[in-house]
């Protein structure tokens, strides 16, 4: 029997060596760590740190190169700050999108475990699903549900989680498939434990670490999926600040003041990436095995 | 290996009859009279009731649903509300323009990435790998219309070296689709080519490490014999799934291409028939799509069950 001692040396080993692979990827890996911690406490502080009103118009000042006076990064074609509405499209579209990964990690991880767990007819009804919504193709999807559900924050939220689903589905679905022929749980089932209580107390902590991988990755999917609907003008409206938006803003202007498009697109790369790639460090240091399967 | 395809294929069949449901609905679940919003409020009562008697709208929803499905098994997707013409002729027109920068870009996609791939795996460790692994994580994380706009500002505002919009197809003049499609062939396959690329580059790691693999080695094959002729084919298979699940993302990918590049294709068209309301066209257009995307799936995993074996058995 172990000691609370040792399980607490061993924990202290497990939370090193998590740390040791977890940067041993290299200087990208704290860079981009840095990057979404950036990114994440401007959202959180936007209204403090923005230097104006993101939405106030000023038609004298319109179009103010980069590094004019009270305007750091100048102004868009309604004379709007563009750093603080960079700034506060951060807060949009972390906000949409950590709600949208919510939710459908939530909704998706459930439907996963549940297809896994009883394979039978609901396990193949839930599979079919996911192949289903699939075969349209994601961002085409996404368009046609935000005309339906409209193009407020909430509703966004719900068609970008809609899109993440599947992965969610098809990651607790095949680690459960595996989970699920250990001896103990086998036991546990023996014993006369209830299925919810199997698939909770058992199931979901061990498929918790890809589902955890596979949060941190959409994330940046679905950063990327929505500036791509603001940007075609499905998604979020004029004139909450959103990065996609003021690419699409910025467009008809490329030719005179490339600034106003390129630099919301930068940060929309930016933070997609930083998501991404803490998404693969996370994947090799909470399971080395994963390498390469997700 | 016959059974194993007639069952994929019903399985397409039946992924296509729901995707078929869930397409005729999006007129249904879309805010808004169809025929009011496509006409304009003041429409007389008259005309705006004769339209819905045009297209059936006026019947119990499952006779509507199959009224539509067989009016398109003849070809006949009704008219646009917007252009006053059959949508079938306006897919017909504009298919060819998606397909002109989409396929090219769906090959080269595949090729460079596996290319980059194969290269970052044998050199795993060496810079060139770790430059190759930072571009593939830069063009996986980057939003296509981002980068569209950037190659516009750059190659086209600033050089001058491809035009702005305009798209020559290939039947007209072979030089003129290569100055105007490369810049959006390029944009497009950026993404595909990073995804197959780590797929690549991760299977070939995973392969390299096997034991058949040290067993080759002891036996002192070349290090080429055994990185071409025996990792490679295994490393492969999964990649397979990678190209299809890319082949959706093209498909999609053109909306954002096509708006950035102004070419007007099915993706131009679609945004367009979403933002005038302009059902039949979203219908047609969504459905066509989807049947693409459905079709290029089914090829995939016939192609993936005829590699390996493994697969016809497990899904067949």
């Amino acid at each position: 029997m172990a000691s609370s001692e040792d399980l607490k040396l061993r924990r202290k080993k497990n939370m090193e060596q998590f740390f040791r692979i977890f940067f041993g990827r290299g200087i990208i890996v704290k860079i981009c760590l840095v990057i979404a911690v950036f990114f994440i406490i401007v959202a959180v502080f936007a209204p403090v740190i923005a230097p104006h009103d993101p939405t106030a118009t000023d038609p004298m000042n319109r179009y103010l190169p980069m590094g004019s006076e009270d305007h750091l990064f100048g102004t868009d074609r309604y004379g709007r700050d563009v750093l603080s509405r960079l700034i506060h499209g951060a807060r949009t579209s972390l906000t949409c999108s950590l709600f949208a990964t919510l939710w459908s990690a939530v909704v998706g991880s459930t439907l996963g475990i549940i297809a896994g767990y009883y394979e039978g007819w609901l396990g193949k009804l839930i599979l079919r699903y996911v192949d289903i919504q699939l075969s349209v193709p994601a961002l085409i999807l996404s368009m046609v549900l935000a005309v339906i559900l409209g193009s407020n924050m909430f509703a966004i939220s719900i068609v970008l989680g809609i899109g993440a689903i599947p992965g969610y589905i098809r990651m607790a679905y095949s680690n459960v498939i595996s989970i699920k022929e250990n001896d103990y749980i086998t036991a546990t089932r023996l014993i006369g434990q209830k299925n919810r209580k199997i698939m909770f107390r058992h199931l979901f902590p061990n498929c918790f670490a890809s589902l955890i991988v596979i949060f941190t990755m959409s994330l940046g999917q679905v950063i990327m999926v929505e500036s791509s609907l603001a940007y075609l003008g499905v998604g979020l409206n004029e004139p909450l600040a959103a990065w996609g938006l003021m690419v699409n803003d910025g467009f008809a202007s490329l030719m005179t003041h490339p600034s106003v498009a390129l630099l919301p697109g930068f940060c929309i790369m930016a933070i997609v990436v930083a998501f991404n790639v803490l998404g693969d460090a996370l994947r090799d240091a909470l399971d080395p095995k994963l390498r390469g399967k997700l | 290996m016959t059974s194993y395809i007639i069952k994929r294929v019903l399985a397409s069949i039946a992924v296509i009859f729901i995707v078929s449901i869930f397409v005729f609905s999006i007129i249904h679940l879309l805010p808004g009279d169809p025929v009011v919003m496509a006409l304009g409020l003041e429409t007389p009562m008259e005309d705006i009731e004769r339209v819905r008697e045009e297209h059936h709208l006026n019947d119990p929803l499952p006779q509507q649903y199959i009224t539509w499905i067989v009016e398109m098994f003849h070809g006949d997707f009704g008219d646009s509300l917007i252009e006053f013409r059959p949508v079938a002729d306006i897919i017909k027109e504009r298919l060819p323009r998606t397909l002109a920068i989409g396929i090219p870009a769906f090959v080269l996609g595949i090729l460079l990435g596996l290319l980059i791939g194969i290269v970052s795996a044998v050199r795993r460790g060496k810079a060139i790998d770790q430059t190759l692994t930072f571009f593939t994580t830069l063009s996986i994380g980057t939003p296509q219309f981002w980068i569209g706009m950037l190659l516009l500002y750059l190659f086209s505002i600033k050089l001058h070296w491809f035009p702005m919009r305009n798209l020559v197809m290939p039947g007209e003049s072979i030089l003129g689709y290569l100055r105007s499609a490369t810049l959006p062939i390029i944009c497009s396959c950026l993404q595909m080519m990073g995804s197959i690329s780590r797929q690549t580059r991760s299977n070939m790691l995973e392969v390299i490490s096997q034991d058949y693999i040290r067993t080759a080695r002891a036996n002192g094959i070349s290090e080429k014999t055994i990185v071409y002729k025996h990792a490679l084919k295994n490393a492969l298979i999964p990649v397979v799934t990678v190209i299809g699940m890319n082949l959706r993302n093209i498909i999609a990918g053109a909306v954002l291409i096509e708006n950035i590049f102004s070419i007007p294709g099915i993706g131009v068209t679609m945004t367009n028939a979403i933002n005038n309301r302009d059902y039949w066209v979203l219908q047609g257009c969504v459905l066509i799509v989807s049947f693409i995307a459905v079709f290029g799936n089914l090829v995939v995993d016939i192609l993936y069950g005829y590699i390996d074996p493994r697969i016809r058995e497990a899904r067949g």
